[in-house]
């Protein structure tokens, strides 16, 4: 019986910890899950990612958030005359991926997300125009619009370990040993892996919904990653509210600061434009809730500002007003991200870019 | 690895799996290995540090017992050295080179020490203090030496108990590596329990009362008195069930296995004075200072005087252990002079001692006065920062206690934290009568507890605060 037991036991936690370590495994397990309906199938980003996190039954959307492609109508006729690379993040790539019939004269496309770690070497095109796009949302931008960012992950990785001193050098080396036995021995999504596949059930979720609940209603509060609007009727990432994070839109912008920020656009773009590239076009999605504004407070307009700043030099797509128009058809209500439409406004306003 | 994550459960399920399917002569194998997995799940290249020691301290052993007289003092004096030597490096280089800085610069000597910060290798403290009692006791001729290198290296690196303790001595634990644990359900219904209570005490109360002190801590000159005191009991139950709950887990799941950890906690806020409170705390580490120091020192067999100097450095000794910074030395040192006011106030007024101890009352008075007495020393503990701390005592005089406005919980909060604390204090108290390790009521219990942390547990990933030292 004892050893019964303990086979039992060994090859349950075994074949969890094989197939989470492994990229392939939780490919099949998503695909699986997400593929049924009901208690077997999966809840998590089916109504939204902050619903995912708070399991409010208030926000449990029922229409499916799946991102799904935008209409086939809706894609744009080619002539292949340019390539387009997009260093980007969820907004974009939830949505279109690496397909260049969404963009307006573009024959190629080679989308970098800003969560891969590793550099991925770009190097435009001899024959053709060569297009560079970066986006990142409002609340990660001043993180990841700067030089050393965008360099660590469009250029090789020597080229910018070439820049720094001995002392940064020798401590990169051990890290990087330290980060490849890591790796090898433990997936960097283990505890989220190994939640998802434990927990990440349609039977679950009545529990879920009835600790979320209890804990709204009891102690007042929801999921440290998620905001409630004040209209009671969007979920937020509490980040974008909080005043005291860069990322907020409402957290207070100096002037020295937005030079700084446009000083930094303006050398990624000379950079990139020195290295062979025809354009370099800046987009900074807005926070949900600098379009929504349920919050009746003042926000830093950050993305208007960089935009008429007098020493902006670069290309900047800005949909905040395009969005704000009926705003609320724009966002899902317990999702970080636009829904359909609003990547639509964003995608319009770019392919009117690559017109021109 | 951290306990609360569900790694640590898949980890252990195959861990413990596996060593009952395998043979015996095979079962240290796999706990040594899975003990490196573990520990390398934190920074993997530090497991090259741990194995220095290791390799140093194997060979002293075997040495220490070969060798008499001066060249047996030679070689436990280079254990120790390398022991002390890898915490200097990697714990008290940057406090000592920064303080050294600052002295010369203040007396404008023209000496600069580069300054180093290491990252400190997780629960370094504990594993080198285990090591180190190794070393020690085959000195002392208590333990012999062992000449298996993977069970020696098995003794310091044991998950359960690697990165925060109990800290075992040797004669406790090496001989259970080499005993054959059978499958005892009873005795895995008890582990398991121990562990659930561990996971409770840790997610259910430690981790909530920690979204009540955490903010109030962070934002110290923004604090009504009210808000600090309430922070600060706080704090004194959040480090407890911290602690106490990676504790429980550890000697639960080594119990599973067969292993018998040493108890580290009893109810030490029922304690009626300090040197009680140190009999009920971390008692790994207390007795390591009592077995390892204090009676190397001369104990209390020496003139008073010198008595309470031998106190007064066991207890700056152990906040110095704790952590490399001022305030940690402040904890210990405020510890050791309450035990000195202690001693003291008995010998003046032996009598009076006596009475107050014999009723309930005077009983409860000193419960409630050394837990007060030891919340306060807990303040220094947690505020790295001398500025700070003075902001803390200017907020907590002159605050107004009463300031509604600031009192930043949500009430039910902070009645469901009182009434976790005022359980837990309960059930610390009436330990005896209210069985929760009872393997007939196993099932109820467990999933009780069970349904108890996913309902009101806080999942948060929050590392345990003493995998800090």
């Amino acid at each position: 019986m004892q050893k019964l037991l303990a086979c039992i036991g060994f090859i349950f936690c075994a074949l969890t910890l094989y197939l989470t370590s492994s990229n392939a495994g939780m490919k099949w397990i998503t695909q699986d899950r997400y593929s049924r309906i009901g208690a077997l199938g999966a809840d998590k980003y089916l109504y939204g990612d902050l619903y995912g996190l708070t399991y409010l039954s208030k926000f449990k959307i029922t229409k499916d958030t799946n991102f799904v492609s935008i209409p086939a109508k809706d894609r744009k006729a080619n002539s292949d005359t340019a390539n387009l690379f997009i260093l980007g993040d969820s907004y974009l790539y939830s949505f279109f991926k690496e397909d260049p019939s969404y963009y307006a004269n573009i024959g190629q496309v080679k989308f970098i997300r800003w969560d891969v770690a590793n550099p991925i070497e770009i190097i435009p095109a001899r024959n053709k125009k060569n297009i560079l796009l970066i986006e990142s949302v409002e609340r990660n931008m001043s993180g990841l619009f700067n030089l050393n960012s965008v360099k660590a992950r469009l250029d090789r990785a020597e080229a910018v370990q070439s820049e720094l001193n001995t002392r940064q050098k020798i401590a990169h080396f051990f890290a990087e040993i330290d980060e490849g036995i890591k790796e090898s021995l433990y997936h960097k999504s283990l505890e989220a892996n190994i939640e998802f596949t434990w927990f990440n059930f349609g039977f679950w979720e009545p529990l879920k919904e009835l600790k979320g609940d209890f804990n709204l209603n009891f102690f007042g509060r929801v999921d440290k990653e998620v905001a409630i609007s004040k209209d009671k009727n969007f979920l937020y990432l509490a980040e974008t509210l909080n005043p005291n994070n860069p990322g907020s839109s409402f957290s207070d912008i100096s002037e020295a600061k937005l030079k700084t920020q446009v000083s930094e656009l303006n050398a990624i773009r000379e950079y990139y434009k020195a290295r062979g590239f025809d354009e370099v076009i800046f987009s900074i999605i807005p926070n949900p809730v600098s379009v929504l504004k349920t919050e009746n407070r003042p926000d830093n307009h950050l993305i208007q500002r960089i935009k008429s700043h007098p020493d902006f030099k670069g290309k900047l797509i800005d949909a905040t007003e395009e969005l704000s128009k009926n705003a609320k058809s724009n966002f899902f209500t317990s999702d970080s991200h636009w829904n359909q439409k609003g990547a639509k406004i964003w995608l319009d306003q770019l392919n009117r870019q690559l017109l021109n | 690895m951290v306990f609360n994550s569900l790694q640590f459960l898949v980890f252990f399920g195959i861990v413990t799996s596996a060593y009952f399917l395998l043979a015996h002569k095979y079962r240290w194998a796999l706990l040594l290995v899975a003990s490196c997995y573990f520990y390398m799940a934190f920074v993997p290249i530090y497991l090259g540090i741990l194995g220095l020691t290791i390799v140093i301290d194997y060979f002293a052993g075997i040495y220490l017992e070969r060798f008499q007289g001066v060249a047996k003092k030679i070689f436990l004096g280079c254990s120790l050295l390398a022991n002390l030597g890898v915490l200097a490096i990697f714990k008290y280089y940057f406090f000592f080179t920064d303080n050294f800085n600052f002295l010369a610069s203040y007396f404008s000597i023209p000496i600069h020490f580069p300054v180093l910060n290491f990252l400190l290798p997780i629960g370094l403290s504990f594993h080198t203090f285990q090591a180190m009692s190794y070393t020690i006791e085959v000195y002392r001729g208590n333990q012999k030496a062992e000449r298996n290198f993977g069970i020696y290296s098995l003794y310091v690196m044991f998950y359960p108990q690697l990165v925060a303790g109990p800290i075992e001595r040797p004669q406790n634990l090496i001989h259970q590596f080499y005993e054959k644990h059978v499958w005892d359900a009873d005795r895995v219904k008890l582990g398991l329990l121990q562990m659930m209570q561990g996971f409770f005490k840790k997610v259910v109360i430690a981790d909530r009362l920690s979204m009540v002190v955490d903010p109030a801590y962070a934002n110290l000159s923004n604090q009504s008195s009210l808000n600090l005191i309430i922070a600060s009991i706080f704090y004194s139950f959040q480090i407890y069930c911290d602690f106490s709950g990676y504790s429980d887990i550890a000697i639960g799941a080594s119990k599973v296995m067969g292993f018998k950890l040493m108890n580290n906690f009893n109810a030490p806020y029922t304690a009626k004075s300090i040197p009680d409170f140190w009999r009920r705390w971390h008692i790994s580490l207390s007795t390591w200072f009592k077995d390892y120091v204090y009676f190397s020192l001369g104990g209390n067999r020496v003139s008073v005087p010198r008595w309470y100097i031998n106190i007064m450095i066991v207890f700056i000794l152990s906040g110095f252990w704790h952590g490399a910074s001022w305030n940690f030395v402040i904890w210990g040192a405020l510890h050791g002079l309450f035990q000195l006011m202690g001693l003291t106030l008995n010998r003046i007024f032996p009598k009076l001692a006596a009475d107050q101890r014999k009723s309930a009352g005077g009983i409860w008075l000193y419960r409630l006065f050394t837990f007060l007495l030891v919340t306060i020393a807990w303040v220094f503990f947690r505020i790295p920062k001398f500025g700070d701390i003075q902001i803390y005592f200017d907020q907590l005089t002159h605050g107004s206690i009463l300031d509604p406005i600031s009192l930043a919980f949500n009430t039910n909060e902070l009645l469901f934290s009182i009434l976790l604390i005022v359980g837990l204090y309960l059930y610390d108290f009436k330990r005896d009568k209210i069985k929760m390790d009872s393997v007939q009521l196993f099932w109820p219990i467990i999933s009780g507890l069970a349904f108890l942390i996913y309902f009101f547990g806080v999942f948060n990933l929050k590392q345990f605060i003493y995998f800090q030292f």
